[in-house]
């Protein structure tokens, strides 16, 4: 389990064990239900207990622009910021060469299929900024350009209540390539 | 390499509670909540692995300065099992090498090569010299990538001392003189060119290498990196090159070489 540790795994058997039976039974019960019962939406690859997922089918949403994640949670977290109204698509995972993490594991071909349906106009990349998040990006720009698709990424530069004199020379350089007028 | 490889530390060589390192950051891994495990390349030290605390927080101080492929300058506190950052500063960022697909996925598989042919904690400084040329040759906006990749490979196979016999026989040490447009027999198990009569009793890991071929290999390996980059090769002698020098690492590494999956399928989607 990602975060869990030896110590970490044995304190939490301590405490099923401690607790009562039903508890237990209960968490178990919660798992089981879970992992039944969660699939991935047909469109976006999200996961949801009914697919298509309640952001594809909501007709408030705008279906010709489409955000594209690395993971599920940051759906939750472009979700909570309330900036957002289109679409998304979810890859699970990104590209990792020296992990041997190639486009094939990543659900791109999925991607490309939503794209030639022809109703998408714009698609958002947001990847993280990282080595991976960028690569990830490049390659999936490479694929997109040619379907006539815009395709736009996430601005970079200093997260809000932080001191200029700490930002690395890439991130300060980005902030100042993308400054826009005040 | 373990991530948690005790011996990784030089806290043997240094009594200081801190110290300070430059390096190249190769390659990067998640830990925990919003940790990172680094492994850079320090002149000072070889290879060491790194904790950075909350390198993923979008407030991190660190996360930008110890990104893969960036040389930077680092001060370490020393930890029971590892090491961790507790600040940097970077020194080049290889700025173009980030905003090209091809470059990056050359330059990573510079980092990967690397770092398969890199011990722990073993001080590496004309290696780490020829990274940062290479990496260097990489940023330029117009450079060759592919040329510079045989360059880099040549190079780092004389650094690590698998250099092939290119001149005379690397079984019973007879002088050969490759010429143009003849074949030879090549043996990546016994390290290079084998004599007519030594290829005889080989029938594994042999394979057949132009003499036009081994003459580039031999020019390249006795001329310094800046003076290779700006030569103009054809394309089919770079193909032998490039067929080789991955056959020849592939035996000498054994076991697969992640980052160039990755090159080969960005090369296939580029010309597409």
């Amino acid at each position: 389990m990602p975060g869990i540790g030896p110590r970490s795994a044995q304190k939490l058997a301590y405490h099923l064990i401690r607790n009562s039976k039903e508890d237990a039974k209960a968490l178990a019960d919660s798992i089981v239900e879970v992992v039944s019962s969660v699939v991935f939406c047909e469109y976006c690859q999200d996961i949801t207990q009914q697919s298509p997922c309640s952001i594809c089918t909501d007709p408030g949403r705008d279906s010709t622009v489409i955000c594209v994640v690395e993971d599920p949670i940051d759906v939750l977290a472009i979700e909570r910021s309330s900036a957002f109204s289109g679409r998304y698509h979810v890859f699970h995972g990104l590209l990792s060469p020296m992990d041997g993490i190639g486009p094939d594991k990543l659900r791109i071909r999925e991607l490309l299929e939503r794209l030639k349906k022809g109703d998408v106009k714009e698609v958002l990349i947001a990847t993280n900024p990282t080595l991976e998040g960028e690569a990830t990006a490049m390659y999936v720009k490479g694929l997109i350009a040619p379907l006539g698709v815009l395709v736009t990424r996430l601005a970079r530069g200093l997260p809000s209540g932080t001191d200029l004199e700490f930002a690395d020379s890439v991130t300060l350089a980005r902030a100042l390539e993308g400054r826009q007028e005040f | 390499m373990s991530y948690f490889n005790k011996n990784s530390s030089p806290s043997n060589l240094t009594r200081s509670s801190h110290y300070r390192v430059k390096g190249l950051v190769l390659k990067h891994r998640d830990m925990g909540e919003s940790d990172r495990l680094v492994t850079v390349f320090t002149k000072e030290y070889g290879k060491l692995v790194f904790s950075v605390r909350g390198a993923r927080k979008t407030k991190t101080k660190l996360g930008g300065h110890l990104e893969p492929l960036v040389y930077g300058d680092y001060l370490i506190i020393r930890g029971r099992s590892l090491d961790s950052v507790i600040q940097g500063q970077i020194l080049v960022p290889f700025k173009t090498i980030k905003n090209d697909l091809k470059k990056m996925a050359e330059s990573i598989y510079v980092a990967d090569l690397v770092d398969h042919f890199l011990q722990d904690a073993d001080p590496q400084p004309d290696m780490l010299d020829l990274t940062l040329a290479i990496l260097t040759q990489q940023d330029e906006l117009a450079s060759n990538g592919d040329l510079i990749m045989r360059i880099f490979e040549i190079k780092l196979l004389e650094e690590t001392g698998f250099s092939p016999a290119l001149q005379r026989c690397a079984d019973c040490g007879i002088e050969i003189n490759p010429s143009r447009g003849q074949k030879y027999p090549f043996s990546a198990a016994s390290g290079g060119l084998l004599c007519s009569e030594c290829s005889l009793s080989h029938s594994n890991w042999v394979r057949s290498i132009t003499g036009d071929t081994l003459l580039l290999m031999n020019y390249i390996r006795s001329n310094p990196v800046a003076k290779l980059t700006g030569l103009v090769i054809d394309g089919d002698w770079l193909s032998e090159l490039e067929s080789v020098s991955r056959w020849y690492i592939s035996y000498i590494v054994d076991k697969p070489i992640e980052a160039l999956v990755f090159l080969d399928q960005v090369r296939h989607s580029l010309k597409q």
